[in-house]
């Protein structure tokens, strides 16, 4: 069986369209990684500049 | 309005009976949301059940805490002491499964539902109520969300469309109590406002919005069953043995309906 | 610091009775149990009333499903009790006005920040101090 579904989420659960600031190093090109992270209002992305993953308090 | 001040002791008791169900419902689908900690079919879906599960006992909370507060007993006496034959859930939820198809039937079909429940709460005129459905409604679109991508997901394959068809079809059937609340009683709480709208007025709209997605599906018949009577109505204290397993699960040996946490502090508050 | 919230709690302190803003002081101190962050930056503090010795909170959460609720609920109501001029407390947990993003203040923005959180809305407000 393929594994093309091995990560449950994606793009098509991201919670908007407006671009998401690392907090690490303050870039616009971050990656939405998972809707619900460590906690129920965190949200998991992932920092393409400084390639570290930060949460979102949402 | 107040549910305490402005209505009688048999509208109060009504409206109690109506919210233990919604209460139910989202404590016995919380239940078994967490039953797949540490089980999820991928590490991140078993984060994203377990989160659901926790949104699932939160509402659960705002529900059982309303009837504790305004019409009478403690929140955790409703929410763990009540044996089988006092909830109101319905059977839809209640369901032992292991299978994850099953649990994104359920889920679909449930969150379907509870929109529509939720909004006629929210859009009753008890404004301390209204707000908690409201609370509610606005941490389900996610849940909604998880439901319709997984819909899409399982049908990849040949297996997978074969046991979520599976799924659906015993999910649907079940579901046929959860607009089935006794009449008389919702009737009352329409004319004073409490709710918006009668779950029965509710139910051709979720019939047609289930309906339409499924529509790929070959449910004719299990559409049919959703449609008619319920063979089991939660909503009037029938349940299945696995509602009564779950239940007994709860409790340590011995203490069904006797939860035994009375009293808790903060331990630098003794 | 100033803030320009749209339910900013500075102004409401600032102006409250001598009570009443010995209480939010006091709750200004509590910290959200799993953030380093003001529950008074956070927007979750609604309302404080002080009549004859007895305080009544409001407060709300950002989940219905918030594991830190009592924690949250027995801090507040700690702090209250700690203001000489209270005997009494209520602490009550509502849902309305609903919670949003826009309630967290400037520099609740800035301690989340800090500790490593993005809050949605950063995008508009860079600030060139925190990276």
């Amino acid at each position: 069986m393929s594994n093309r579904f091995a990560r449950s989420s994606g793009p098509d659960d991201a919670p908007g369209e407006e671009p998401v600031r690392c907090p690490h190093c303050g870039s616009l090109d971050t990656a939405f990684e998972q809707r619900k992270g460590t906690s129920i209002c965190r949200v998991l992305y992932f920092c393409n500049d400084c390639a570290q993953p930060f949460e979102e308090f949402r | 309005m107040s549910l305490t001040t402005d209505l009688d002791a048999d509208l109060r008791d009504s409206a109690a009976a109506f919210l233990l169900a919604v209460a139910d419902d989202d404590f016995v689908w919380g239940h078994r949301l967490s039953e797949w900690v540490a089980l999820g079919p991928t590490m991140e879906e078993d984060n994203t059940l377990a989160a659901m599960s926790q949104d699932e006992f939160g509402h659960a909370r705002l529900f059982y805490e309303y009837v504790a507060d305004h019409v009478g007993s403690d929140l955790d006496h409703l929410a763990l002491n009540r044996r089988a034959e006092e909830r109101r859930n319905t059977t839809l939820v209640e369901a032992d499964h292991a299978d994850f198809a099953d649990t994104v039937a359920i889920n679909y079909c449930y969150d379907e539902a509870e929109r529509l429940l939720l909004s006629a709460v929210a859009d009753g005129n008890v404004e301390e109520l209204s707000a908690r459905a409201a609370q509610a409604r606005s941490e389900e679109p996610f849940h909604r969300e998880h439901a319709d991508r997984w819909l899409d997901r399982l049908v990849a394959t040949d297996e997978g469309r074969e046991r979520l068809t599976r799924a659906l079809s015993d999910a649907l059937p079940r579901a046929a109590d959860y607009f089935a609340f006794e009449d008389a009683a919702t009737a009352e709480l329409v004319d004073t406002g409490v709710l918006a709208t009668a779950p029965a007025d509710l139910r051709p709209e979720w019939i047609e919005a289930v309906s339409e997605r499924l529509v790929e599906f070959p449910l004719e018949d299990a559409l049919d069953a959703a449609a008619g009577e319920p063979a089991l109505n939660g909503r009037a204290g029938e349940h299945t043995d696995e509602l009564d397993a779950m239940l007994d699960g709860l409790h340590p040996e011995g203490h069904v309906g006797d939860h035994p946490i009375q009293d808790y502090q903060r331990a630098d508050a003794r | 610091m100033s803030t320009t919230t749209p339910a900013d709690p500075e102004t409401r302190i600032q102006s409250a009775p001598p009570a009443e803003r010995a209480v939010w002081e006091a709750i200004r101190t509590v910290e959200d149990p799993e953030l380093p962050v003001s529950l008074v930056d956070l927007g979750l503090i609604y309302r404080v009333e002080v009549e004859d010795g007895r305080a009544e909170v409001d407060l709300t959460l950002t989940y219905s499903g918030c594991p830190a609720r009592d924690l949250i609920v027995g801090d507040v109501e700690a702090a209250a009790r700690s203001v000489e001029a209270v005997e009494d407390v209520d602490v009550r947990v509502v849902y309305s006005p609903a919670w949003d993003y826009d309630r967290i203040t400037t520099r609740g923005r800035r301690d989340l920040n800090e500790h490593g959180l993005a809050v949605p809305g950063d995008a508009d407000r860079p600030d060139p101090d925190c990276y």
